[in-house]
């Protein structure tokens, strides 16, 4: 059990670290933070994306924490507790963050509206493109205590190892075919009997989907078939 | 080209067919097999074994089309695999037992597919097809072979005597998935890619003028691991496993997921199945 | 063979070299591989089963002339039977030699017989195949050669030494081109092939390319021997050549509406033989040349009035016959069958030097056959062979 678990904290590790080739480019969390810097996560976790090591942040969000943009504007993004909508209005009594509660659980933030405010394109938001098309933030699986834990629909904490369960509270139809084995990879012996405990190994969401921009990315196919001969007409065209 | 002229070896002439060999007698061939491949590869650690089947063991192979990207990690972890004819130095025409088709979204015929696609996968507008030996349980290759060189396993994989086949071809005349490959010239097998690890039926180095096709790697599944195909897949389209085994994942994929079979017209009852998902 | 005219001996000389040369290019095949030829794995049998396919309908029309010989007891004919038969003999050596061709390990042939190897009777119609040819061979072998052998000693022959045999010939031989339509019509995975439509169409384009190859045998033999050859005999089979040809061309047109009237998923195999598919067309003047000779000769042969004419000129109809089937035994069936692949694919086919040289070779030794079998039938039956006791 612990040789699993320490297995699977050096795949997941080291899927963090393939995260470097992701889609998710430091120039969009540029454009994000410097211009338009409407993501106070990003300011610091701007780089999630990019390093292998989880931040680990202490209580600088016990209060909420007031934060500029470029424009000068303030906003209170709050945390651990529901905050009524009032006390959001920043100085300037303006606030993008809409509705129902920016408590820990579930906010929609009016990214679409925001970019188009600002003539943003979709490619310039980390978030748009990514997980859950704009309906989901930071702390929807996050926790905000402990930056080391995810954390469940329900408040239950979860460790990086268990974030299937977590991808399952959305995702529970996959979830349910990977415990089967259907969805996902799983190498090794299709006979668990003959299994050491060690070879079959079955990949977590996280392993081929990063948990910020989960789409599968495409990639360039390996080399093409080629036939023993060029038959006649085979130099005109491509099929 | 010259091939490299093979010594005539009478044993190797009058050799039975793997039916008709005894105990001792495909042990001998085995032994004489692994010193032959040992002698021309220039190598002293090639293993050639037979492991029979399995009692309550009948293999299938599932595979999700909606995960497909189309990557063809699988058609060449299978050509390292299997020792594979790597084609000629000019032309690199390696024998490829899966053939990858790009198909139009909408459409399941094969006629609009494209196999030599070249550009990032997945594309728009298409998904993505492996074909590979079907490993039928009514097989019009195994009904169509004059010597009885192509026979279906208890197991269910359907394997090729290669010392017995008289290269005639009319088994890849029959098959409706175009799975079978001929030797059309001595297969080249560079020295530092040859797998040693073989089995008689399955992935030993083969011979000019004899078919070959997929095993779904029976030196590998008859020691319970996954055929190399199903391991490489970035994406876990492909689910293998024993059909007779309840809580199987191949199972659970049949009783759950929508699976078809491709041209189940033609009706040769095939182990292999494609489900969207 | 060892007495005869100049043009007999040119004859065997050209045909010797073409032998040779084929011999030399098959030896390069067994030692460097089918690769040699044009095939791939994609179009996976080429011009040697092409050909064994012709052939096996020329060996079967020697039976053309049984029925009416033995049947019906029509003098005229019986005596161009042996001759006929010779011819059979010939196609059927060929045949035989064209798949040996076309084996991968022909070292292995062994393999097929049983007790020794194994033989997947009666589920593999290859097998059938090889057992109906060469019992073919043999009844050929045996009735003709029985009838020369009593000839030559003067003695009557004895009718349960051969009659059965003959009777058995008449079924065989409609059998031996029924079998090898068979070997394509049962495969399921090439709808090109599986049509029931095959057999028949089998049976009536070798009805015509068969006895149409016997006239002009007869012709020379008419023309430069002294074998007793009537006009009847020759008349009958260019009715025979004339009717299965028709029937050959009505089964032509039927496949033809039903592949492109309802234009399903499977014409392609027919689209591209007869329109070309994506661009490829590679086959499309061969099958419209063979189609277009196909009408034009079976024309001729109707209005009759070619039949009256020189000895070239009357059997021009029959050359472009033979030559309009053999396009689409070869060309118009096994090539398209393979393209497309059953998975789409188009890769077209073209023999190879080598092939072709081994393929004039085969035919080299068929004629060769055929020419000294005719000349000692002829001789034989001209008296002027007689043993040396007479």
């Amino acid at each position: 059990m612990i040789t699993r678990t320490f297995f699977m904290m050096l795949l997941f590790l080291s899927a963090l670290a393939v995260a470097a080739g992701a889609q998710v480019t430091s120039d969009r969390i540029e454009i994000l933070t410097n211009d338009h810097g409407y993501f106070p996560c990003m300011d610091c976790h701007g780089d999630q994306e990019t390093i292998a090591t989880p931040r680990i942040l202490e209580e600088e969000h016990a209060e909420p924490l007031e934060w500029e943009d470029a424009d000068g504007v303030t906003y209170l993004v709050p945390f651990g507790e529901l905050v009524p909508i009032s006390d959001l209005l920043g100085t300037n009594g303006r606030t993008d963050m809409d509705g129902e509660n920016l408590a820990r659980i579930g906010t929609r933030l009016q990214i679409e509206t925001y970019m188009e405010n600002n003539g943003l394109a979709p490619e310039d938001s980390v978030w748009t493109m990514v997980h859950g098309g704009g309906n989901l933030w930071c702390l929807n699986c996050h926790d905000s205590d402990d930056r080391d834990k995810l954390v469940r629909l329900n408040g239950e904490l979860l460790t990086f190892n268990e974030s299937h369960l977590l991808c399952g509270e959305c995702h529970g139809p996959k979830l349910r075919d990977w415990d089967k084995g259907i969805h996902g990879s799983t190498t090794g012996y299709w006979d668990m009997s003959r299994d050491d405990g060690v070879s079959t190994v079955r990949k977590l969401c996280i392993e081929c989907h990063l948990s910020h921009a989960p789409a599968f990315p495409g990639m360039t196919p390996l080399a093409g078939p080629v036939t023993r001969l060029d038959g006649p007409g085979a130099k005109d065209e491509s099929h | 080209m010259p091939d490299k002229a093979e010594a005539f070896n009478l044993d190797e002439f009058l050799q039975k067919h793997f039916h008709q060999m005894s105990e001792e007698e495909i042990q001998k061939t085995l032994e004489r097999l692994t010193r032959q491949y040992n002698e021309k590869y220039d190598r002293e650690d090639f293993s050639v074994v037979a492991d029979g089947p399995q009692h309550g063991v009948k293999f299938a192979y599932a595979l999700n089309l909606s995960k497909c990207i189309g990557c063809r990690k699988c058609v060449h972890a299978c050509v390292e695999e299997n020792n594979q004819h790597r084609g000629t130095e000019e032309r690199g025409d390696q024998v490829e037992y899966i053939r990858v088709l790009e198909m139009e979204k909408g459409s399941l015929d094969v006629e609009k597919a494209v196999h030599d696609y070249d550009h990032e996968v997945p594309a728009e507008g298409k998904y993505y097809m492996p074909v590979q030996c079907h490993h039928c349980n009514d097989a019009p290759c195994v009904k169509a072979c004059p010597v009885e060189a192509t026979w279906q396993e208890p197991d269910g994989i359907v394997v090729v005597d290669y010392n017995w086949c008289i290269g005639c071809r009319y088994c890849a005349a029959a098959c409706p998935y175009w799975a079978r490959k001929f030797n059309w010239v001595e297969p080249r097998l560079p020295a530092e890619e040859i797998n040693p690890d073989t089995h008689y039926l399955g992935n030993r180095p083969r011979y000019k003028g004899v078919m070959e096709k997929c095993t779904f790697c029976i030196n590998r599944v008859r020691k319970g691991l996954n055929p190399a195909c199903h391991d490489i897949c970035p994406t876990g389209s492909r689910k293998f496993g024993n059909l007779l085994d309840p809580d199987s994942v191949i199972r659970t994929i049949i009783e759950t997921k929508r699976i078809y079979i491709l041209k189940e017209e033609v009706g040769t009852d095939p182990s292999f199945y494609y489900f969207f998902d | 063979m060892f007495t005869g005219g100049r043009r007999y001996y040119l004859w065997l000389a050209f045909l010797s070299v073409l032998i040779g040369l084929g011999v030399l290019a098959y030896y390069r095949q067994t030692v460097h591989g089918l690769g040699v030829t044009g095939m791939t794995d994609q179009v996976s049998w080429g011009l040697y089963i092409a050909n064994f396919t012709f052939l096996v309908g020329v060996a079967a029309a020697a039976v053309m002339m049984v029925i009416p010989g033995y049947l019906y007891h029509n003098q005229e004919v019986k005596g161009g039977v042996l001759l006929g038969e010779m011819v059979a003999i010939g196609a059927i050596v060929m045949c035989l030699l064209f798949v040996v061709a076309d084996l991968g390990r022909p070292d292995r042939m062994w393999h097929m017989i049983p007790p020794f190897g194994k033989f997947n009777f009666p589920e593999s119609m290859l097998a059938w195949d090889v057992l109906v040819l060469n019992g073919y061979l043999l009844l050929n072998l045996h009735v003709p050669g029985y009838l020369l052998y009593k000839r030559y000693r003067g003695e009557e022959p004895a009718k349960w030494m051969y009659l059965p045999f003959v009777y058995i010939s008449i079924v065989w031989a409609i059998s031996i081109h029924t079998v090898t339509a068979f070997l394509y019509t049962g495969l399921a995975g090439r709808p090109y092939w599986n049509a029931a439509i095959l057999a028949p169409r089998f049976i009536a384009s070798a009805f015509c390319a068969g006895p149409a190859f016997i006239i002009l045998i007869l012709e020379i033999v008419k023309g430069w021997t002294r074998f007793p050859m009537g006009n009847r005999v020759i008349s009958f089979l260019r009715m025979v050549v004339l009717i299965s040809g028709l029937i050959n061309v009505f089964l032509l047109v039927s496949e033809l509406f039903t592949e492109f009237y309802a234009d399903s998923a499977h014409v392609a195999s027919a689209r591209y033989l007869f329109f070309g598919l994506h661009g490829h067309n590679a086959l499309v003047p061969w099958i419209w040349t063979s189609i277009v000779m196909n009408v034009l000769a079976l024309l001729a042969l109707v209005s009759r009035k070619f039949e009256s004419r020189g000895v070239v000129v009357r059997n021009i109809p029959l050359l472009m016959l033979i030559v309009a089937i053999w396009i689409e035994k070869g060309m118009g069936l096994v090539f398209p069958g393979f393209i497309p692949t059953p998975l789409g694919e188009i890769v077209e086919y073209m023999p190879s030097g080598n092939e072709v040289m081994v393929t004039l070779g085969i035919w080299g030794i068929g004629l060769f056959i055929m020419t000294v079998l005719l000349k000692h039938a002829v001789d034989i039956e001209t008296g002027e062979v007689s043993p040396p006791d007479k």
